[in-house]
């Protein structure tokens, strides 16, 4: 046999046929090993089971003779689980013999040591990464591409005044007579609607938060079954659920709201579950050792470091909210999605414009109120 | 009181934590419980108040048996044992008072919890217990702030505030410097004097344990390998309790 102790000259040096018979015969080698291994331990198994026997016959619980074999059994099964892992690594070794080129590790030699480091990783998933973005790009259809910066100027120009072809203003004060009269009044009621579904749907997301996480609920069929029904939840995007709204509630205010809700709980449960598991459980340990029950120490030792996230969360739905509801007028379910789509359609970019300004002037407000109240709860 | 009586502990991974432990504790004692890392110390600490459940043997609190108690009764047997803890695991973002007074909540129904619907005297009890630990002039800061002697004091009124018979502490002076060790051993010593409260405490420093403590456990892969009074814990039982004599730098103080 070859001298397996020398990786190089196994690896590189010697030639190909000679490699495979060293590798087949060690291969056997391990392979026999590897039976011996598993031998041993369901013959080590068998007795220990012999042994729970006799102590149930002797006259101890089943419980009791459980615990007493217990230790040395499960001591047993790592031994055999160690043994199995070397047994995997003397193979992958063993492999190298034939395949000295690993994709992912470059062959180290140090004192005679024959050692695997790691490399590569990041180069292949860079590469992947690019790849993926070329063949998107591709299929973005670049027939359709077509810079065209007059446009977009045109467009930019019509945005803020009475101006422009298809222009249904007069003057100026037409314009400011749309903002005040039109776009305020829809931005508002946009507002009140989100601020009311943002607001149920994060109380609704309250219990289901708790549901999902593992570190609360000790039961984990409970939580991995909740997890799954929220993220069936969060595929829905928000027109389809404003779509179902409208199917219930018909083209009226609560068909978005309904929409709202259900976007609101799946974004609040999906980010405030995956926060409860990273909380300090240690005072919880402490409240329950007072004697407080499982609900009460939630109350005293979770809720008081989950709080802040919760207010900043809710107020980032809010805002996610609004942008989004843009879609809901689209299909006639309330607030300022539908005068946007009839603007666009009959290309009156003054009107859009007009929206704009005082939608971006919220969105701004409400940035602030959530930086303070960040900056004052944490 | 409390009794073990052939108390074995085995973990469901298969370690065996405790095993034909005998013991009875009376009312009253200051013990420290001393040993290796993992020889059980925490263990038989924590299977008092049930926060860790026994394999088999009996064990009984003051004539309650410990393995049979369950829901609310298992509430009402932890609402009588106070718990201090290395880490102090005290709330972070509330106040002292508000922590204090949670020791209360065994007493309270969810709703009383919830808007902290205290009684007058709790509220006075938790300040004096304040009061007592010397740290009354924090009682509104938040809890984060205090230095880590003092939240371990929080911790201990807190306990105080549940009116336990017995307090357990899990290396209480573990992450606090020689000075504030002191301390705080001083006042679980007041606490064991003034109030006759039973106290157990596992502890890594031998010198602290023999100074303050009426009795001392030296605990051995999850058997006791010595009960005695601090006088009889000579190097030789050391030599039993930690598989070698302890060297003059292992020692708080020469």
């Amino acid at each position: 046999m070859i001298n397996y102790k020398d990786p190089n000259y196994d690896r590189f040096v010697a030639p190909k046929n000679e490699r495979i018979s060293s590798y087949k015969s060690r291969k056997s080698e391990i392979k026999l090993l590897k039976r011996e291994k598993v031998k041993t331990f369901k013959e080590n198994k068998r007795k220990l089971l012999n042994i729970k026997k006799e102590k149930i016959e002797e006259g101890m619980s089943f419980k009791e003779a459980h615990y007493y074999i217990a230790p040395s059994f499960l001591n047993l099964k790592n031994r055999h689980k160690n043994k199995l892992k070397e047994i995997k690594r003397l193979n992958k070794e063993n492999r190298m013999i034939i395949f000295p080129f690993r994709l992912f590790y470059k062959p180290v030699i140090f004192n005679d040591n024959y050692l695997l480091k790691r490399q590569g990783m990041p180069i292949l998933i860079g590469t992947l990464l690019l790849i993926i973005f070329i063949i998107s790009f591709y299929f973005c259809d670049p027939n359709n591409v077509v810079f065209n910066f007059d446009e977009i100027g045109s467009i930019f120009g019509q945005l803020f005044g009475p101006q422009g072809a298809t222009s249904s203003f007069k003057s100026w004060g037409d314009w400011w007579g749309y903002m005040g009269n039109t776009a305020i009044p829809l931005i508002w009621e946009t507002f009140v609607m989100m601020f009311v579904a943002t607001t149920i749907g994060a109380i609704i997301s309250i219990p289901f938060m708790i549901l999902c996480a593992s570190n609360i609920i000790k039961n984990h069929a409970i939580t991995n079954t909740m997890k799954v029904i929220l993220n069936i939840i969060r595929t829905f995007p928000t027109v389809v659920l404003a779509i179902i709204g409208v199917a219930f509630f018909g083209i009226s205010q609560l068909a978005g709201i309904f929409a709202m809700i259900i976007f609101t709980a799946g974004i609040m449960i999906k980010i405030m579950f995956e926060f409860i598991e990273t909380v300090n459980m240690n005072p919880y340990e402490a409240s329950i050792s007072t004697g407080a029950s499982k609900p009460k120490a939630f109350l005293i030792a979770i809720v008081p470091q989950i709080i802040p996230q919760f207010l900043s969360n809710f107020l980032y739905t809010f805002e996610i909210n609004i942008r989004a509801s843009v879609v809901l007028g689209l299909v006639g379910a309330g607030g300022i999605g539908t005068e946007i789509s009839n603007a666009v359609g009959m290309f009156q970019y003054n009107k859009i414009g007009a929206i704009l300004i005082p939608l971006f002037i919220l969105v701004f407000i409400l940035q602030v109120i959530s930086n303070e109240v960040k900056k004052r709860t944490m | 009181m409390i009794q073990f009586e052939n108390v074995s502990k085995v973990y469901p991974e298969g370690t065996r934590a405790l095993s034909n432990i005998n013991l009875t504790i009376k009312d009253g004692e200051f013990i420290c419980i001393i040993g290796l890392s993992g020889a059980g110390k925490s263990t038989l600490l924590r299977t008092v108040n049930k926060m860790h459940d026994i394999s088999s043997g009996s064990l009984f609190v003051n004539g309650t048996d410990v393995s049979q108690c369950k829901g609310k009764s298992l509430r009402e047997l932890r609402r009588g044992i106070g718990m201090i803890f290395q880490s102090f695991n005290l709330v972070s973002r509330i106040s002292v008072y508000k922590n204090v007074l949670s020791g209360r909540a065994g007493f309270h129904s969810f709703w009383g919890v919830l808007f902290s619907h205290y009684s007058k005297e709790e509220k006075i009890l938790a300040l004096k217990n304040l009061e007592l630990m010397g740290i009354l002039d924090k009682a509104y800061q938040r809890a984060d702030k205090l230095s880590g002697g003092q939240q371990q004091r929080v911790a201990l009124a807190r306990a105080l505030t549940q009116d336990p018979k017995i307090i357990l502490a899990d290396e209480p002076t573990a992450s606090l410097d020689p000075l504030t060790s002191k301390q705080v051993m001083d006042d679980f010593l007041k606490i064991n004097k003034t109030f006759g409260i039973t106290i157990i405490a596992n502890m890594h420093h031998v010198d602290l344990s023999k100074k303050y403590a009426t009795r001392i456990l030296g605990i051995k892969d999850g058997q006791i390998a010595f009960d005695g009074r601090p006088e009889e814990l000579t190097d030789e039982a050391l030599m039993k309790i930690y598989g070698r004599s302890l060297t003059d730098n292992e020692l708080l103080e020469k």
